[in-house]
């Protein structure tokens, strides 16, 4: 899976080959014009695949109409310059209004693109997510996105290693956000910084492959810059029959080659965390930052009275228009509950958090015990 | 990036300390999707009357005479001679560009900022580092005499002034061969190209799967 061309260098660093690099239209541009300066040519064109996702308009209208439909000049420029790019070093892209064109991390699952084993880069910290698939990825900078198009290989250093086991079942419409929101209150923003995370146990085997990338993709909220999944019957079946996915003999070869993509039993860790998947309950992300979450039974500041607290399950009333009390009414209580209606720096973990308990309420009922608005919404 | 090579080059003079990354090149040009075409706006707070913005035609815009860099006899200049910490503030890669695309291939002071030290080899730019009195000497010597050059010549690490004085300068051994041949990260990496194709030949053999050109259909 890694390859060290040669000895490590005196600074420890050693050089990695990559698999695949992800390109989007944020971290690509200078990358590609290095290259072009400097007379260069990608060093494997089929190991590069790139979609914009950055600056993409969200409304189905917006969207028909292509680059056309993004009105800021700044991000229009930088999509139209991906596109060039990709044509002129005939990369392949998913563009705006390509049925494939998806967040940059997702795309490469969907496609099959991401592989078990494989080393994956893209100029995005959250690259971790495809390390769902035992693949070791990361994000990284825009001159290492010239690196690796112009080497196919980035300088590394090797890493601790951390397993966070998560054991047992997971309670009724616990999700794996609340799983991995868990983990990072229990770690810190910093826990995970300078490891390499392996998330295991068998809550985490429990979960589809899309939980399990969601857990992945917050490894840097943790501080980590991986975060990985062993391989199992769930990746091997998520897999099957993607478009880029081997097929034939080749995937017969590729699936035995996969089933060894584990720790083994008796490996040593530099860090090891336990979580009871039975203590875990629904989160409540309270803050600005992803580990000020506490369970729903567990308490939060009250934002009106400095250092006191009010328990997370009652703090339904609005008392005034501190950001912090119109977080925790809105929560969950509608779907259409608006991101412009939320202060900034918490939407994108409210909204992300509650998602998934929308849909697994449809599905279960919610517990009388929980407060009004952690149940379903009126469908 | 391009070879350093020996050259007689026109010297401009910035008679100022701590000339910071901002200074060089200002915060609002960073937007760019380009790493070229920063030349323009080297120094642009000192160089225009005016406030600069990305993607403006420059040419009319109101020129600051007083500055150096507009001065007639400094036009064409490829060595800058300033002061200590030259370079402080950011990170930004930006910096070493906006000189580079400006024309300068060295910069002469009694000391630089520490990651700017590095962005600046990383990209081509020859700093010298000589003692201050050396370079107050230069100072005034580069106002004594019109169309000041100086013989820069990294092999042998040697100044050489219009009258004829050598000035030695120390250089880390491993930046000096990477400028002498040209020679930037990846170029670095690429030295390994054997053992990198050696490699892919075998991890293409053993995963073939994992090449989209060597996947079964």
């Amino acid at each position: 899976m890694v390859a060290a061309p040669r000895q490590e260098r005196d600074d420890g660093s050693a050089l990695i080959y990559i698999d695949r690099q992800l390109l989007h239209e944020v971290t690509s541009p200078q990358a590609f014009e290095g290259l072009r300066l400097a007379g260069r040519k990608p060093w494997r064109i089929d190991a590069n695949l790139a979609t914009p996702d950055h600056n993409v308009p969200t409304t189905l209208k917006e969207r028909a109409e292509g680059n056309a439909g993004i009105k800021d000049p700044v991000s229009l420029i930088q999509v139209q310059t991906l596109d060039d790019n990709c044509v002129e070093f005939g990369i392949e892209e998913f563009k705006i209004n390509d049925p494939r064109q998806g967040i940059v991390h997702v795309v490469g699952p969907e496609q099959g693109a991401t592989l078990p084993g494989m080393t994956v880069v893209c100029g995005d910290s959250h690259t971790a997510t495809h390390g769902a698939f035992a693949a070791l990825a990361h994000g990284i900078g825009t001159s290492e996105v010239e690196h690796v198009l112009a080497t196919q290989c980035l300088l590394a250093q090797k890493m601790k290693n951390m397993q966070v086991r998560v054991e047992g079942e997971l309670g009724t419409g616990v999700t794996a956000k609340d799983v991995v929101l868990a983990i990072i209150g229990r770690i810190g923003t910093a826990g995970g910084t300078g490891y390499a995370i392996e998330f295991a146990g068998s809550a985490i085997q429990g979960l589809s492959m899309e939980g399990r990338m969601t857990v992945c993709n917050m490894a840097i909220e943790a501080g980590a810059r991986v975060g990985l999944i062993a391989v199992d019957d769930t990746t091997i079946d998520y897999l099957r029959d993607r478009h880029y996915a081997p097929r034939g003999e080749q995937w017969e070869a590729a699936v035995a080659d996969w089933r060894g993509l584990v720790s083994d039993t008796d490996a040593e860790f530099d860090k090891v965390v336990v979580l009871d998947a039975a203590e875990i309950e629904p989160q409540v992300s309270w803050g600005t930052s992803p580990e000020m979450v506490t369970g729903v039974s567990g308490e939060v500041p009250d934002p009106c009275r400095g250092m006191a607290t009010i328990p997370a399950a009652t703090a339904t009333p609005v008392r005034s228009s501190t950001w912090g009390w119109r977080l925790i009414r809105r929560s969950p209580i509608s779907a259409s509950t608006r991101c412009s209606s939320v202060p900034a720096p918490t939407r994108a973990s409210r909204i992300c958090a509650r998602r998934p308990r929308w849909r697994a309420a449809r599905r279960w009922p919610t517990p009388s015990s929980w407060p009004w608005w952690c149940r379903a919404p009126a469908w | 990036m391009k070879k350093f090579e020996r050259s007689e080059g026109l010297v401009a003079p910035l008679d100022r300390a701590n000339v910071d990354t901002d200074l060089i090149i200002p915060k609002q040009f960073l937007k760019s999707i380009k790493r070229t075409g920063f030349g323009v706006n080297l120094f642009d707070e000192l160089r225009y009357l005016d406030e600069g913005y990305p993607g403006q035609d420059c040419s009319n815009r109101p020129i600051n005479p007083d500055f150096v860099l507009n001065q007639s006899r400094y036009q064409g200049a490829s060595v800058l001679l300033a002061r200590r910490n030259f370079g402080c503030g950011s990170s930004r890669e930006h910096a070493p560009w906006a000189l580079e695309d400006f024309g300068f291939r060295v910069v002469i002071a009694p000391s630089f900022a520490d990651i700017f030290y590095n962005n600046a080899f990383k990209n081509g730019l020859l700093l010298v580092t000589l003692p201050e009195e050396t370079v107050e000497r230069l100072f005034q010597e580069v106002a004594a005499n019109e169309g000041y050059a100086l013989d820069v010549d990294l092999e042998n690490q040697r100044i050489t002034t219009p009258s004829g004085e050598v000035i030695e300068f120390e250089v880390d051994a491993f930046r000096k061969h990477c400028l002498l041949e040209g020679l930037d990260d990846i170029g670095i990496t690429l030295q390994d190209e054997g053992a990198i194709r050696a490699f892919e030949a075998k991890h293409r053999a053993a995963r073939p799967w994992l090449f989209r050109d060597s996947a079964q259909a």
